[in-house]
């Protein structure tokens, strides 16, 4: 059997790491989301931001606060937590496409927790940088559980995840090409027109880079959100990440991105494996990380920021505490005004190498 | 230029799905494949281009393997890991996923099983896989259904009884029928008992029982129910007079026609009695949205 040979007897495939688990792709694909209901958030007027573009960063990009993935295992106590008041984060990220069903508990839940704190949706499906065309059956969902939710914006990643209508559940890196950011800009555009309102677009993790690159990846992040008047949802440890895998340093990127731009910020966990950093989503995040994350706080002051966490998931109470940790990382780091604070020197400690 | 684009990403693609990893696939393809991947991926000191690739070969194939044991549980557990895997890796070749949510990753399986011509291996030992299949993708398909409001045990007796003879069955979306040739769903039960009981566990006699049973199924006609109700997914054995019924109300007739059938089948003493038993359990069971004199085409669509 050819898979036997293949991927069942996978060692050596990866040096140091045999039967690695895949990278995170956040789709936490449990059985668990119901009826429109309306919701008292502050919404992107996405018309009036476009009007105004270039550059007006929502305002809950710095007033949202800091939030948690929400994954179907720790409903019931958020739920609990919700009832008695006593959630301790400012709101919640979900995966568009877990919610992009006609109805059941997930969706029920998913209603009552928007009822009481902002989620925003967060997609993996969207693939920006295919030469696919756009799925108008996957934008027509996504548009329908937007208007549902009501979120205070919609984001997706800056990669390609499947070609001639294969999809392959990934996050695949895109060539850093003038040509490329011509592409995937225009789409983000339609993706935009079609949604009536502004998207972030968030850099990923590679393994690969290729020859065809003409730019630095912050190069064309920037570029590619610039000329698709759109946000970028900056993931700190994709970058760290990344930053190790193909040998370019972390501070540059983070310092390049222009801020106005930056609408939430994702932190997560990581795993080595080899000579790679995988984006596993499956430990806290790392010292390095949290470093990265005071860096670029320190930079453009308050941003959201949320933890994601999508493999050994552990208990709520210990994600919400990754969530608690930033928000007084940044409240130190505010207060100092200096990255380089003595406060900085306890966040080590939460990571592991 | 998104020739280029479009060039590169069927390269990469090709070379990701491979069923026996990139390395393997670049010797079957040759030299000129293996300059192509060198002029298009990066090698450096930390890895080759065949190596950063391999990542994002791994990760879809265990990615969608992982999605596939999460939806098929108890398919998993009578083939065991090994054969599973292999099917996966079969499954994946025949039927690629189109759908951009990998809530739709199983969705061909159990046609996979039963009818593709590379699924022999796995149509059998235990005879009924493709059944197994067929039961658990319904089960997910229950899950996430439309929600509806299903009628009270009061709204029904309310209805005048002059009426019913010309009524017709509107039943909620989050309902499956199955025709069956094993009766899998037995070991369908005894894994979830096992899940609620260690989802982990060494080992489980109960479950062993289970699958020395599934091994000595007989093909036979084995009518099988999926639904949901208030948030949960429930399955069982329909008798095939209440199998019968149920079709013909799900096809639109009327109650006066179930009745007829049910006369043929028990007798005319027998049958009002069996038809209000029926209505109970339908009811009970929450599956019944509603009853309309009107055809079905003429009936609102869910919301």
């Amino acid at each position: 059997m050819r898979g036997r040979q293949g991927r069942e007897i996978a060692t050596g495939r990866l040096p140091g790491a045999s039967l690695s688990p895949p990278p995170a792709l956040h789709t936490s694909h449990s059985r668990d989301t119901s009826r429109g209901t309306t919701h008292p958030t502050p919404r992107t007027d996405t018309a009036a931001a476009m009007q105004d573009s270039p550059i007006t960063r929502p305002a809950a990009a710095s007033s949202l606060g800091f939030g948690v993935g929400l994954r179907p295992v720790h409903f019931p106590v958020i739920l609990e937590r919700v009832a008695q008041q006593q959630l301790r984060i400012d709101w919640f990220e979900i995966i568009s496409e877990n919610y992009m069903v006609p109805g059941g508990r997930p969706l029920r839940i998913l209603d009552e927790i928007r009822s009481h704190v902002p989620v925003v949706l967060h997609g993996v499906s969207m693939n920006l940088g295919s030469t696919d065309p756009l799925d108008e059956a996957y934008l027509e969902g996504l548009a329908r559980l937007a208007d549902r939710v009501d979120p205070p914006w919609v984001s997706d990643h800056l990669c390609w995840t499947g070609v001639d209508a294969h999809n392959l559940h990934d996050l695949l890196p895109l060539p850093y090409t003038a040509e490329t950011v011509r592409h995937v800009a225009d789409r983000i555009g339609r993706v935009q027109d079609r949604l009536r309102r502004q998207i972030a677009i968030e850099n990923v993790s590679s393994y690969l880079s290729y020859t065809s690159d003409e730019m630095t990846e912050w190069e064309f992040l920037t570029a590619i959100a610039e000329e698709a008047d759109c946000g970028i949802l900056l993931d700190v440890n994709n970058i760290f990440v990344s930053a190790h895998n193909h040998d370019f340093d972390a501070s540059l990127y983070v310092d390049a991105i222009p801020i106005e731009r930056i609408y939430q910020i994702h932190l997560a966990g990581h795993s080595v494996q080899g000579p790679l950093l995988i984006d596993t989503h499956d430990h806290p995040v790392r010292a390095e990380v949290w470093k990265l994350y005071e860096r670029v706080i320190s930079r453009i002051g308050p941003t959201a920021t949320l933890i994601e966490w999508d493999d050994r998931i552990p208990s709520y109470g210990v994600l919400e505490s990754e969530a608690l940790l930033a928000r007084s990382l940044c409240e130190d780091l505010l207060a100092h005004g200096d990255s380089e604070s003595p406060r900085s020197a306890r966040s080590p400690q939460v990571g592991q190498e | 230029m998104t020739t280029a684009l479009s060039t590169l990403q069927r390269r990469l693609r090709e070379l990701i799905v491979a069923p026996s990893g990139v390395a393997a696939a670049i010797e079957e393809l040759g030299e000129p494949a293996a300059a192509a991947l060198e002029q298009t991926v990066r090698s450096d000191g930390k890895l080759s281009a065949i190596g950063r690739l391999e990542v994002y070969a791994n990760a879809y194939f265990y990615r969608i393997r992982d999605c596939l044991e999460g939806d098929f549980g108890a398919l998993h557990a009578a083939m065991g890991g090994d054969r599973f895997h292999n099917l996966a890796t079969a499954y994946l070749i025949a039927f690629p996923p189109r759908h951009p949510s990998l809530r739709f990753a199983g969705d061909r399986l159990a046609e996979f099983i039963t009818a593709h011509e590379t699924a022999a291996p796995f149509r059998s030992n235990p005879d009924g896989l493709g059944d197994l299949a067929h039961l658990e993708w319904a089960i997910v398909e229950a899950f996430d259904a439309a929600d509806a409001e299903v009628v009270s045990r009061d709204e029904l007796a309310s209805i005048d009884p002059a009426l019913w003879v010309d009524l017709r069955f509107v039943f909620q979306p989050a309902l499956v029928r199955l025709d069956l040739d094993y009766p899998v769903h037995r070991f369908r039960l005894a894994w979830d008992a096992q899940q609620r009981d260690d989802p982990e566990p060494n080992h489980d006699d109960a479950l062993e029982d289970a699958l020395a049973e599934l091994a000595s199924f007989e093909r036979g006609f084995h009518p099988i129910l999926v639904w949901r109700s208030d948030e949960r997914v429930s399955y069982r054995g329909l008798e095939p007079v209440e199998a019968a019924c149920l079709d013909i109300a799900l096809a639109g007739d009327s109650f006066g026609t179930l009745c007829e059938y049910l006369a043929s089948e028990v007798g005319d003493g027998e049958a009002p009695n069996h038809a209000a038993a029926l209505l109970a359990r339908w009811q009970a069971d929450g599956l019944i949205r509603g009853l309309s004199a009107m055809p079905p085409t003429q009936i609102a669509p869910y919301p």
